[in-house]
């Protein structure tokens, strides 16, 4: 079999490149887009070459990033334009193959192992092509990575970021990759590079040369996948796109909702809130996947040092209702801290996983009131019916009314569904 | 120079493959109206708007002589204006 030919393009500095064309005014300039420091999620979410050169990076705050580089252009984030322009960058790339996997939206892998000939040109010299067609196109700059196998050509667009063509073969890859820091390699983070480093595993050539006993034993399963991204062994296949589900479509495994609250949470009215209106969007969801779940997990970002914790509780039998998902939402954050000042939340993060359909009958309760609950299902669709004619805010909880800086929120509505993970 | 993003209203011609041809592009001046036939379409590509940002499929046009691009973004259209200084 001949090998593969992937490529693997990254558009850069995504958000920063976009905010850049659509205002001649900020090219060439220090640009960052962050959130809104209002509503207090104001970090900065991308840079532009221009800020990246002077040290800005992502994730700082916006103070930060003001004092690192004092002439530096912060713009609000419009996702609308984002999207716009992901699903032209990924149009371009369909009249090339059927085979195109978006990985958030800015990075996309395309196969063109059996499309090639109908270019007439090298792979090189396609991805030329490619480059050029986008910036003179979209007036966007790519970083194109081309190889056999999908975490070598995500390695090398990631090489040279700037506007770089990275060819990865059979014949270099020992040069070009194993010399790279482990962390280089999809799927190392922080966490897998700094026990890595301490078993002496710094050059992805070191995970390459990994042995069994050692990856089982400090990484399970997942040491094996790396080992194999690392030798270039991977064989996943770049995913067809099904324009009937338009790459939504996946069997769901969890639902989650969470946000950072406009001010500190350090009441029991406000945890609740915040609870309830992140545990609506997330039955509202549910619901609307015709599923029920069984296990109900939040996670907490403290104000005080942002460190957080996750928790989770599993129910004795599945649900869909709101009333369920919040009360066993409130219970583990009751359980786990108490609510003062001195434990202030900043941010609440709700998650429902164990799914079942909702066409699966459930075992009742013998002691339960089984009635109830197929009562207070039906009032539940029935408000999910009402929202959907007549908006989110048409019917609403008490609860979400006692605090007004959070009767303005509409998160099932603001919600998007991101990119899903490359191990399915 | 510096220019503006300006939408204009357009007469256009679908024709029966859903193609459109912009035939003339209505300009309004305060009080005063005109329309300006495009002579001839020269090039259709789609771009970004260099001077005002943002982009869509460029139409570079001639009217009356002079070379100039119509912008389709979405549903709308514009011209890069220029701005009286």
């Amino acid at each position: 079999m001949t090998d593969r030919i992937i490529y693997h393009i990254d558009m850069n500095a995504f958000y920063a490149s976009v905010a850049q064309m659509m205002d001649p005014s900020l090219r060439g300039k220090p640009v960052a887009v962050a959130g809104d420091p209002e509503k207090r999620n104001g970090i900065i979410l991308a840079k532009s070459r221009q800020a990246k050169e002077v040290g800005v990076k992502t994730a700082m705050a916006i103070w930060e990033a003001k004092r690192q580089c004092p002439s530096i252009t912060i713009v609000p984030p419009d996702y609308h334009a984002y999207k716009r322009y992901s699903r032209l960058f990924r149009e371009m790339c369909y009249e090339y193959t059927d085979l195109v996997e978006p990985f958030g939206l800015d990075e996309l892998w395309m196969d063109v192992t059996n499309s090639l000939h109908l270019q007439h040109c090298s792979p090189y010299a396609l991805a030329v092509r490619i480059a050029d067609r986008i910036r003179c196109e979209l007036g966007l700059t790519v970083s194109i990575g081309i190889s056999w196998t999908k975490p070598f050509a995500k390695l090398g667009s990631d090489i040279d970021p700037g506007d770089g063509i990275i060819e990865i073969t059979k014949e270099n890859y020992e040069q070009v990759v194993w010399e790279r820091p482990a962390g280089d390699l999809i799927y190392v983070g922080p966490a897998t590079e700094s026990k890595l480093a301490h078993s002496g595993y710094v050059t992805i050539g070191d995970i390459a040369h990994a042995g069994d006993y050692f990856l089982q034993k400090r990484f399970g399963k997942i040491g094996f996948y790396l080992r194999s991204f690392a030798r270039g062994e991977d064989e996943t296949p770049v995913r067809e796109y099904d324009p009937v589900t338009a790459d939504t479509e996946y069997d769901i495994k969890g639902i989650g909702n969470g946000l950072t609250a406009p001010h500190d949470l350090t009441t029991l009215g406000d945890v609740k809130a915040l609870t309830w209106l992140l545990s609506e969007s997330v039955a509202q969801r549910l619901r609307a996947a015709r599923m029920r779940a069984r296990t109900i997990s939040i996670g907490i970002r403290k104000a005080k040092d942002l460190s957080g914790y996750t928790r989770q509780t599993t129910l004795d039998a599945p649900t869909c209702l709101t009333r369920d998902i919040a009360n066993a939402a409130m219970n583990l954050i009751c359980e786990n801290q108490p609510l003062d000042p001195e434990h202030a939340i900043r941010a609440i993060h709700v998650r429902v996983t164990n799914l079942n359909a909702m066409d699966i009958p459930v075992q009742h309760d013998l002691f339960g009131d089984a009635d109830e609950v197929h009562k207070m299902e039906k009032l539940d669709l029935t408000i999910d019916a009402l929202r959907q004619r007549f908006g989110n805010a048409c019917v609403r909880r008490m609860v979400e009314l006692e605090d007004p800086s959070m009767a303005g929120l509409d998160i099932a509505r603001d919600n998007t569904v991101h990119p899903i993970g490359y191990l399915r | 120079m510096m220019y503006d993003k300006r939408y204009v209203a357009l007469n256009v011609r679908v024709d029966e493959s859903g193609d459109s041809r912009p035939l003339a592009i209505h300009w309004y001046d305060y009080d005063k109206a005109s329309l300006y036939p495009i002579d001839e379409i020269l090039e259709i590509k789609r771009s970004p708007a260099e001077n005002v940002g943002s982009g869509g499929i460029r139409y570079k046009i001639r009217i009356r002589g002079k070379v100039t691009n119509l912008y389709y973004e979405g549903p709308r259209w514009f011209v890069e204006e220029e701005r009286a200084e």
